[in-house]
This record gives C-alpha cells, structure tokens and sequence, in this order.
C-alpha cells in the first residue's frame, strides 16, 4: 500500500495535471480542498411522510445527517415543516436499522444473517417454484404509497410482464383507492384539477372528513394563514369530531358517523332550489349519471332524485349539532363565493359508501361552477407521500398499468408490452387480487409467496387478527423489504435491509400532481440496499431459474447500472418516456435534469422540458394552461376534458343516495368506533416511535372519549377503557375530549402494542367499486375496567 | 488504490449544485473550479474497475456536460496484483 | 390528560417543598434543564402540563399562530434529554430560513417575535 506522503504527492499531481489541462490556477495549500467529509452540506429532497409534498434539505456534516430544513422557494410547502418533517432523518443513523438480510425457512425459527446472494437466490427460488407449481396467480406484490415510483414501477414490470401475474397491489388501496374511483366517474381522469396554489386563492374552504391540522399540517398552515389574513373567507369543517382543524372554523358540522351523503345531497338540493347551479356551466360541461351501469339522466331528474333531503330531513338524518339553516347556510357559502375549495381525507375514502362519497363533493363543485378557476377545486388529499406518483400512476395496483391504463383493455396492455419489448399477450388480460382479497388468498393458502415492501399490513389491515392468520402459516413465504422492524415482520421468512430517503435516489408524486426528486446524500447503514437494485438482481435469478429470458428482458435495460444514480435514473426515464407519453400523466418533460433543477418539482401533464421547468400543469384541463387541453382540444370552449375515462368529455354529476355504513351502532355494540391519525405519529410509528421527540407526544395510543359519554360510563381521563367489537377487543387509556361526537369514540391507530391495536377491533368490509375498507365506521362496546396504570411505549 | 485526475465540465451557473452532487460521490475530491464551469477533482477508488464506474457515474449525473480522467495512477492495484496473497477487492455487490 | 397533569404538578410540588428543593428548582427555568420527571411522567405531553403548570403561557402558545398551526414545544425546545429552556436561532431556520437573511444578524428571532405570540413588536 502506498504511504500517505506519497498518496498526498500522487493526488496533487492528479489534480494539476487536469488543472493545467484546462489553465486552471489550483490554489497551493492543500488545506483550502474541499472535501466532502469535512464541508457541512444541504442536500434537497421531499419529505418522507405525508401527502404535501414538502421540499427539505437534509444537513450533512462528515457525512452524518445533523438537521432537516424546509425550502423556501418550494411551491408545496414554502420553507415550512411540521414535526415529523424536522426529525425524521434520526431514522437514519437509527441504531435499530435493518443492516443484514434476516432468513429463516420455518415462520417458529429465529432468524439468521445470511448474504445478499444467498437471500435473492432464496426469493427467486420460492418464488419461482410457487410460480411453477401454481402459475403466476399464486405470488403477490404488496407494496407502498411510501416506495418510489422507479421502486413501484420497477417492480410492478417485473411481476406484470415476467411472471405473468397482475397481483400488485399498494397500501393506497386501504386510503385513496375511492379518491381514485371518484375522480374516474366524476371527472374521467384520476387526481384534482387544480393543486395548492388555490389555496391562496380561496374565498370558502370545505374541509370534511379530514383533520387537515394534523394530517397534513404544512398545508393547514396556508389555509390557517389564507383566514387569518382575510376575515371574510369562510371555513366550513364538516366531521363527526371536532379536531384541531375545528379551530378556524367559521361553521363545525358534525354529524353521525356514514350520513355526510345525506349531507351533501342536502348543499346540492339548495344549490338547485336557491338557483345557484351554473347553469352555463353545467350546459357546457356536465351529463348526470346514475347507477352501476351509469345510465344518463336529466337536470330534472336529479332535482327530483335530491328533493327528499331537504335540509330539515338532512339534519335530523345526521344528528349531533347539525339545523337545517346551517346546511343552507354552508351551501350558499359554497355556491356563491368567488372560489372554493373542497379537501377531505380519510372519513370520506375510508367508507364503504367511499366512491359515492366523493362524487357528492365532485357533483358540488361541477353543480355550481366551482372549478377550473383560480381559487375553486375539488382537491382529494393524498394519504402518503407517494400513492399518486408511484402507485396511481406507475401500475402500482392490479388493475392498472403504468399511465393510467386499465389493464382490462387489450389495446393498453399491447401498449405496455410494445414499450417493455415483450410479446405481445404476455400481460394478463385479468386484474390481479385487490388488497383485501389478496390477504384473503393468503388466509385460503392460494397465494404460496408474498413480498411486502415498505409497509405493514399485519398492523394496517382492518380486522387485522384475521389476516395475520394467513400470515403467520409456513405455506405462505413473505419477504419483507423494510428499514425496521414491524409486526409485518415477525410474520417474514425473509428480511430484506433497505436504503432509507435519501440514502437512495427517487421520485416522490405528491397530492397536487407534483413529481419531486430526492437525490441520495449519505451511505445506508451497513448492507442495506436501494430496492431497485433488490428488484433488479432478483428479477435477474428468477430469469434463470424459471428459463425465462421474458423476465430478464424486463431488467435488461437496467443491467449493470450504478444503483445510486444512474439505475433510479435509467428506470424513471423508461416510464415517463416510453410510459407516460401522450397519457394524462406525461411526464415526458420531468428528467432528472430538470427536476435536479429546480426548487420543487413538475405538475403533469409537462410533455416538453421548457414547460417542465416552469413548474408544469397548475390547472388541468384549461387551454394555456395545460398542454394536453390545447393538443386534446375538439372545440372552442376553454376547458376540454380528455380525461381516458369519459369518452363523452363530460363531467358527471351523479344520482348518490343515502347509503348505511356496514355496521351501525345496535343495542349490543351500542358506540360508533372511528380510527384516525394524529400529528406526531405517522401510521404504525416504526419510524416516528423510534424519534424521542415524537413519541413522547403520543407514547400509546388513545380512546378519545366525549365528555357526556365519559360521564355516563364514569369514565375519568386515563382511564382504562376496554373498546370491543364482534371482532377484536382492545384495552386503552382515555382521553376525555370535547372531540367525537356523543355515541362515538375516536381511536388513533399507530400503537405497535396488541392491546393497543386497534385494527383488531375495526371491521374490513370495503366499497364494492373501489374496494378500499371502512376503517371510519364500526360499532364497539365501551366499558371502564380500571383507573390509569402505568403503560410503557411498545416497538418490535 | 487507484487516483485519478479528473476535468469535469458543468453549466457555470450549476456550480454550486454540481459541486453538492458530485462530493456525495464517495471518492471524489473537489480541488478547483473555474467561472467557465471546470471543475478539478480528484478520484480515488479501490480498483481500476471501480474507478471506470465512478466516472460512468459522474458522467450520468444530471449537471455534468462531460468528466474526463486526464490522469491515472495504479501503482497501488498492480502491486496488489504480482503479490500472489492479495487479490484486488472491489465492492460489485452481491453474486454477480 | 387534564386531571393527570394536576395530580404530577401537585405531587411534584409536594416532593420540592418536602425536600427543601422548591426555590432551585422553580428557578431553574433559567439554569437550561427541564426540572426532573420519572421515565413515566416523561410519557406525558408537553402541552398537558404545561396547561396546568405555566397556563398564561400555553395559552398564549395555544392561541398563536404556533398554537392553531400544532407548533408543538419540542419542536423549539426539544425533548428532556435536548431540553433547552432558550432555543437557537438553528431551531427557528428549520422553517424560517428565509427569515434568517433578511431579518437582523446582530439579535436572536424572538427579541422582536416574542415568545410565545411571536407577533412582531
């Protein structure tokens, strides 16, 4: 080995010889070089938590991460972070990071350390013999709203076009799939028209079925400031609880837990009977369609399809606090300001009336005109930081393929071969297994191999005992990729060790169309590894093993790549080039080059570079303002609908009755249960759990308890309450709060601890058309079982 | 260990992002740069193989015009290899 | 929350009167340390102690834009083991870098933003 003396020597002389070449004076003290180890760094990149999209930069300082910042110029979230934004990089030295890959053959073994070579050559192996002993259909891909989208889509490639199975599927299933199913029906093309820039635009905001304060609270801050500012904008905030986002409120309606329909179709029908539908509007752009075979109907018709909720009906069906000259009052706010702006969340996608529900939001807007101008948008938050750009957008779920393509249509998956350079046919013309069934398949034994990625099912599905069930059985092999361990863990033969946020290089697709990129700054811990190389290499073994050059095909173009960069880089170009070329989607203009560029990122449509730079779409669907309304145009007027869904162009108003939520309250289970997230925590705290600051805020977690209720039951502020259902029983401390309505109790979600988990209580029916689970609505008995115990945080 | 000198040409007005970019390159030392967007660097890696990668890996880098070794040492790596009881270690990853 | 945090604050208070500790120990808001808890108490938030224990202050946090917008304390003043009673300029740039040019190099952010309102003098 060289000496250092000499080393020192060499490496001038290196660096002179290229100075000289281009007359570059170096200065002569070796001391002013810069070195990375030694420079405090900023490295940009997007939040790894919610939907808003933050743009941070992680300090690096001798190549550890010290700090996390907000950026300033940031069209998402202008400098701002909330908690979880400002600590998560402690997830990254973190000494409970995953670091070797875990194996075990038997689920009742202990797991033991085995190489990188050894573990992609047991996941190709069992799952390329479940594949030939069973087909395609028996291995599944679970991933994430958390995953890249070259992590998605990558994956999703491998399962689609090698293994000849359409079972992907993405924890956006159990969140936005109804968001999904909304925009399609309502507007034939999925994500909102407009984005956060209307925020500042607003003059109403109606914010039902989402504690915004909490759940994405960057973005509550511009609402809080937009009335802050401006008095005479009005809030109106529409949930059976009242929660921190009730605190700017002009107007908290709250009402029993599954009647919003009635709700909405009460705004509606004073919308109509007060004449403040857009006449124009709704003669330019809008049909109305009912039923499962979306028959057309008339303006009449469905005047006459809202006349029974009138506003007295409508009150006295939703209960709590709600007079029938509130909805009147709210309707006319809504319909006559000079923009509004709808946002919802959970409560209204986590519904087995899920679809339905948010077509009434979609059907106010179109009814009264409130859209495609500055400030008026019917604006679906978006969950997790990558559901819309991974997984709605990539083929993250099993009837979609990249580019919003349903794959039911032969001349999409031809499509999709075409660009993958595989035969044609080679796509399966079925969906695959949606969430919910898939895990059912698991529990049947008919699925033999599963790889979760990044998520934790075992926690997260509703009624969750039940699938664990499945889960735990030896008949079903589970890798797991992930940076902690989880309850989904503890069910894997194999553990995977993953590169966390910006240990690895990836796109991000916010709520507001908006592709981000987060370039790698620091080294994973010891052999964790960026999932595209994961997925790379494994697809690369399953080729071998199954004989199949099909499947090496789909890794090919990414063969030999430098995982940091070039392989996140060659994959993203495959899907916005190939993929999203003339789709809605078209990301053609997002390279890596651009995106490194800028501040935030690139709204699609953004087909060219010089349209990606300057920000992309702000409004979908109006001429000058986006591309693919100007190319698509079939006619004068200025908004064009060419959404791939509505052949007509139209927007549809749709016929929605009031529909039960699938267990209501009886004389046995006699208290609403409704479960939901709160500010410090982020899903199942495996990350926010291991972060001081953050678990402290909410150590367990809790039974939010309405004070009359508390009365009644006796029950004090921590207290131990036991909170059962037909399914599960969960024994928790109280919080007394004058939050959930009276007959209902709000449970937050993130506790690891069994009897803390309150997925074992919630019930798992879903929304027959988008399949997304209630997780807001089931019916629980409520009883005190002692005074406050000491309780102690819990994490796997 | 081999240690290359390296020009690497950027867009001037890149400077700044570049140079953040390239050092989270491990391997690679910033000596100079230029208003005209050359940049000096430095590269040092374990093997001549893994030096090939790194400057594919510069090159694939969103803001670089063009990287060029204009020097090489592998002093190092050939000793390595007369010396019959070490082999040249590279990290390729796994199996492959 | 509520009914237990008054049970801490008074207990706390009983154990320094008992001890002798009472002056130090309330005047230790100054000293830079949080005014010790057990591993259990430590599991109680901030801000339902604090409701009871500094109540014109929660109140004004609560009421301020830090308040509606759930700035929580940590986020300032950190946790027990990164307590500091007097935060750094660093702790506000996390979401006010840009404030950090273009106000005055020469005084701390909450000479003019004065805790816990923060409206500008």
């Amino acid at each position: 080995m060289m000496a250092q003396t000499r080393r020192d020597f060499i490496k001038k002389t290196a660096a002179l010889s290229a100075a000289s070449l281009v007359g570059m004076q170096l200065p002569v003290d070796v001391n002013t070089m810069a070195r990375a180890a030694e420079d405090e760094a900023w490295h940009r990149g997007t939040c790894r938590l919610c939907g808003v999209g933050c743009r941070v930069e992680l300090g690096v300082k001798n190549g550890v991460p010290f700090a996390l910042r907000g950026v300033a110029d940031a069209r998402t979230n202008y400098g701002y972070l909330c908690m979880k934004g400002m600590h998560f990089w402690k997830c990254m030295g973190h000494k409970d990071r995953l670091t070797k890959p875990l194996y075990r053959e038997r689920k009742a073994d202990p797991f033991k350390e085995i190489s990188w070579d050894k573990a992609l050559d047991i996941a190709a192996e069992r799952f390329s013999s479940a594949v030939k002993a069973h087909g395609g259909n028996a291995v599944a891909y679970y991933g994430s709203g958390q995953c890249l989208t070259e992590e998605t889509y990558l994956f999703q490639k491998i399962m689609r076009g090698g293994l000849k199975t359409n079972n992907v599927e993405g924890n956006p299933r159990l969140c936005m799939a109804s968001a999904v199913g909304g925009y399609m029906t309502s507007f034939g093309a999925d994500e909102p028209i407009g984005g956060y820039a209307d925020l500042e635009k607003a003059h109403c905001f109606f914010i039902i079925g989402s504690n915004t304060a909490e759940a994405h609270p960057v973005l509550f801050r511009r609402i809080m400031r937009r009335k802050l500012d401006n008095p005479e904008v009005k809030v109106i905030n529409a949930d059976p609880r009242v929660s921190q986002t009730s605190r700017i409120a002009d107007k908290h309606l709250q009402f029993k837990p599954g009647t919003d329909l009635s709700l909405l179709n009460a705004m509606a029908k004073v919308i109509i009977d007060e004449k403040l539908h857009d006449q124009q509007f709704l003669g330019n752009y809008a049909v109305f369609k009912q039923g499962k075979e979306a028959k057309a109907a008339s303006f009449d018709e469905f005047a006459q399809f809202v006349a029974p909720y009138t506003p007295e009906a409508a009150a006295k069906t939703c209960g709590g606090t709600i007079t029938a000259d509130d909805i009147r009052q709210v309707a006319r706010w809504f319909a006559t300001s000079k923009g509004t702006v709808s946002l919802w969340c959970m409560g209204i996608n986590q519904r087995k009336q899920g679809v339905w529900a948010n077509n009434l939001i979609h059907n106010l807007h179109i009814l009264t005109g409130q859209l495609m101008k500055e400030g008026a948008d019917s604006l679906s938050l978006t969950g997790q930081p990558n559901a819309c750009g991974g997984v709605r957008e990539a083929g993250g779920l099993c009837h979609i393929l990249p580019g919003h393509r349903p794959v039911e249509k032969e001349k999409m998956r031809n499509q999709v071969e075409e660009a993958w350079g595989i035969p044609l046919g080679r796509i399966p013309a079925e969906p695959g297994l949606h969430t919910m069934d898939l895990f059912t398949a698991v529990n049947k034994g008919t699925v033999k191999a599963v790889w979760i990625n990044c998520t934790s099912p075992a926690q997260s599905l509703p009624n969750c005992d039940l699938y664990n069930k499945g889960l735990a059985s030896d008949d079903c092999f589970i890798v797991c990729t992930d940076i902690f361990k989880t309850r989904t863990t503890e069910y894997a033969n194999l553990i995977l060790p993953t590169a966390f946020h910006f240990e690895k290089t990836g796109v991000y697709g916010c709520t507001e169309r908006r592709s981000q990129l987060t370039r790698k700054a620091i080294k994973a811990p010891g052999e964790a590894k960026p999932e595209v190389w994961i997925a790379r290499e494994w697809a690369k073994r399953l080729a071998t093993k199954l004989n199949d050059p099909v499947i090496a095909q789909c890794v090919k173009p990414f063969d030999g790549l430098e995982e940091d960069f070039a392989l996140p880089q060659a994959i993203w170009d495959e899907y916005t080039q190939k993929l999203t070329k003339g789709r809605d989607n078209d990301l053609r203009g997002a390279s890596y080059a651009v995106l490194g560029r800028m501040a935030d990122g690139v709204q699609w449509p953004a087909p060219t570079e010089e349209f990606a730079l300057k920000g992309g779409t702000v409004k979908k669907f109006v001429k000058g303002l986006d591309p693919m309304a100007d190319s698509e145009s079939k006619n004068d007027l200025p908004y064009q609908f060419y959404g791939p869904a509505h052949e007509d162009r139209k927007l549809w108003i749709w016929l929605r009755p009031q529909a039960e939520p699938s267990e209501v309250p009886d004389a046995d289970y006699p208290f609403y249960l409704s479960t939901g997230r709160i500010i410090d925590h982020w899903h199942t705290m495996s990350m926010t759990g291991r972060i001081p600051e953050l678990l402290r805020a909410n150590p367990y977690a809790y039974v939010e308890i309405n004070p009359k209720d508390a009365a009644k039951l006796g029950i004090k502020p921590g207290d131990m309450v036991e909170v059962r259902s037909r399914r599960g029983v969960n024994l928790l401390p109280a919080k007394v709060y004058e939050g959930p309505i009276e007959g209902m109790v709000f449970v937050y979600w993130h506790d690891q601890e069994q009897t803390r988990m309150i997925n074992k209580v919630t019930k798992d029916d879903y929304d027959p058309a988008s399949k997304e689970p209630e997780f807001k609505i089931c019916a629980v008995q409520i009883q005190r079982v002692s005074g406050p115990r000491p309780l102690t945080p819990f994490l796997v | 260990m081999p240690i290359g000198g390296a020009v690497i040409a950027i867009r001037p007005a890149d400077m700044e992002t570049a140079t953040t970019q390239l050092l989270a390159l491990a391997g690679v030392e910033i000596h100079g740069a230029d208003q005209r967007g050359n940049i000096v660097a430095v590269l040092e890696t374990q093997t001549c193989d893994e030096m090939e990668r790194l400057l594919t890996a510069i090159n694939e880098c969103p803001l670089v015009l063009h990287a060029g070794l204009t020097y090489l040492n592998m002093e190092d790596q050939l000793a390595d290899t007369v010396n019959t009881r070490t082999r040249p270690t590279g990290e390729d990853g796994a199996g492959v | 929350m509520k009914h237990n945090a008054h049970r801490l604050f008074r207990s706390l208070v009983a154990l320094l009167l008992a001890t002798g500790w009472a002056a130090p120990i309330l005047a230790a808001q100054s000293a830079g340390g949080h005014p010790p808890l057990s591993e259990q108490d430590q599991y109680i938030a901030c801000d339902q102690c604090h409701a009871e224990t500094t109540p014109e202050l929660h109140k004004e946090w609560f009421d301020s834009r830090h308040g509606v917008a759930m700035v929580k304390c940590y986020q300032c003043h950190g946790t027990f083991e990164t307590f500091r009673v007097t935060p750094q300029p660093q702790d506000c740039a996390a979401c006010h870098e840009n404030m950090m040019h273009k106000c005055p190099q020469d005084k701390p952010c909450w000479q003019c933003h004065v805790p816990h309102s923060f409206n500008k003098k």
